[in-house]
């Protein structure tokens, strides 16, 4: 059977395309994953991750809360995104271990224009999950543990099926070519904008 | 009648110079408090050093009566032993790259050493500006300029400031109120928010036979106290929320 584009960003909308993807993924499984031990710099991925899964899930909070924004169906999608960035950030603290994230290390200062039309809380989400997903592409290719490489892959799937799912709100096709991998170098330096660090000296 | 009179004139004298029951209070505390202590209270001894030495020396029986250090954890295992009170938090720091004004090394950025062959100042691994270092070169994944840049390694902050200041480092790793006290000398490079680890001060009464308890207890409420704060915050540091 072959789908049209249209009924294609549908399926990507209502999730079946999320839902069977995980089915698959259970009916292949291998056993039990080797855990996570990061080497050396693997950290600065997993680093990066636990940041900016706090970026994206502070992104689906405000989203949410701003009334009039989205349909209910969106908001079905969004609810789940931001339960995932929750689990995500469970996931990679576990792996960083004594080096993980503190919850009351960051702070988020999301721009408010980013939340006055759909459109550029579409686009706003969609900056942010680029970015987690070009981090973790490069991280599964380049990080030195099996574990790490791993978890990172999972994450990379999870979060390029949010992605699926905002382009689909933005009424774009929900896969646009191949992601291209992302150095922490910069996809930190659009990350800092977000970030503040409480009761940081200098103004930073 | 002249015996009495001058054993009155001298107890006077004593209690004037002691306040009835204090004694004198010795501060252990890390190097990077060396200007923001003296300046909120005269009145202790201070010894500064690298709060993984002064953590040592507590645990070998030094007299201190209060422990003031970089990061938690060395308070946090004294008081674990059972050597301090419960720590709290009283200051914030972020860290910076420190570079001489003249800037020979042509350090614009922190990935500017990622091509080596500078001169880098750093903390010891065992001192909390070290770990910190470490810490954060881990996440910007640029450990490896540890290895590529001649590197210097300090057992305290002052030293790694004063090497950048005085020109024997292209750059060095420090506390920002720390790039603050050699402002004249040396410009501060800010470093990546995210990547930031959390630098926090913790301050604990130390516990040991013949401690100036009650003293320790003052000079903590003074430090973490609206005075303390407003010190503290001249000197650069960043503060906590107020509990």
């Amino acid at each position: 059977m072959e789908l049209s584009r249209s009924a294609f960003l549908r399926l990507g909308a209502s999730g079946v395309v999320t839902a069977a993807s995980g089915v698959l993924g259970t009916g292949v499984a291998l056993g039990a994953p080797p855990p996570p031990a990061p080497q050396g710099d693997d950290l600065g991925f997993l680093a990066f991750g636990a940041v900016g899964e706090g970026a994206a899930r502070a992104f689906y909070r405000q989203a949410l809360a701003t009334p009039g924004l989205f349909d209910a169906g969106e908001r079905r999608h969004l609810t789940q995104a931001r339960k995932a960035k929750r689990d995500h950030l469970i996931k990679l603290n576990a792996a960083m271990g004594a080096d993980a994230v503190g919850s009351d290390d960051f702070e988020f200062d999301l721009p408010k224009t980013a939340f006055s039309t759909h459109d550029k809380a579409v686009a706003f989400g969609t900056s942010l999950e680029e970015l987690l997903v070009g981090v973790y592409l490069n991280g599964a290719a380049y990080s030195a543990d099996e574990g790490t490489r791993l978890l990172l892959a999972r994450l990379l799937t999870v979060d390029g099926q949010i992605l699926g799912s905002l382009r689909a709100m933005a009424g774009r096709p929900v896969a646009a070519g191949l992601p291209i991998p992302m150095a922490t170098e910069d996809a930190g330096a659009a990350l800092d904008k977000l970030v503040t660090v409480p009761g940081s000296p200098g103004g930073r | 009648m002249r015996r009495t009179t001058l054993a009155a004139i001298l107890a006077v004298a004593a209690a004037l110079a002691i306040p009835a029951g204090a004694q004198a209070l010795t501060v252990y505390a890390a190097t990077s408090l060396t200007n923001v202590f003296p300046a909120m209270d005269k009145g202790p001894t201070y010894s500064f050093g690298g709060s993984n030495t002064l953590q040592r020396q507590i645990e070998n029986g030094a007299p201190a009566d209060v422990f003031a250090s970089a990061g938690p954890t060395e308070a946090q295992t004294l008081f674990r032993e059972g050597l301090c009170t419960r720590p709290v938090t009283f200051a914030i720091n972020r860290l910076v790259l420190l570079i001489p004004n003249s800037n020979p090394g042509n350090v614009t950025s922190v990935y500017s050493l990622r091509s080596g062959g500078r001169k880098l100042s750093i903390g010891t691994a065992g001192v909390p500006l070290g770990a910190y270092t470490r810490a954060l070169l881990k996440r910007l994944r640029l450990s490896s300029i540890l290895s590529s840049n001649t590197v210097s390694q300090q057992t305290n902050v002052g030293q790694v400031s004063s090497q950048v200041a005085l020109g024997a480092a292209d750059a060095g790793f420090v506390y920002y109120t720390d790039g603050l006290a050699v402002k004249a000398r040396t410009k501060m490079i800010s470093l990546p928010k995210w990547s930031q680890p959390p630098v926090r001060y913790q301050i604990c009464a130390v516990r040991r036979s013949g401690a100036a308890t009650g003293g320790a207890q003052a000079f903590i409420r003074e430090v973490t106290g609206k005075a303390g704060r407003a010190a503290l915050k001249g000197y650069g540091f960043g503060l906590p929320p107020r509990k």
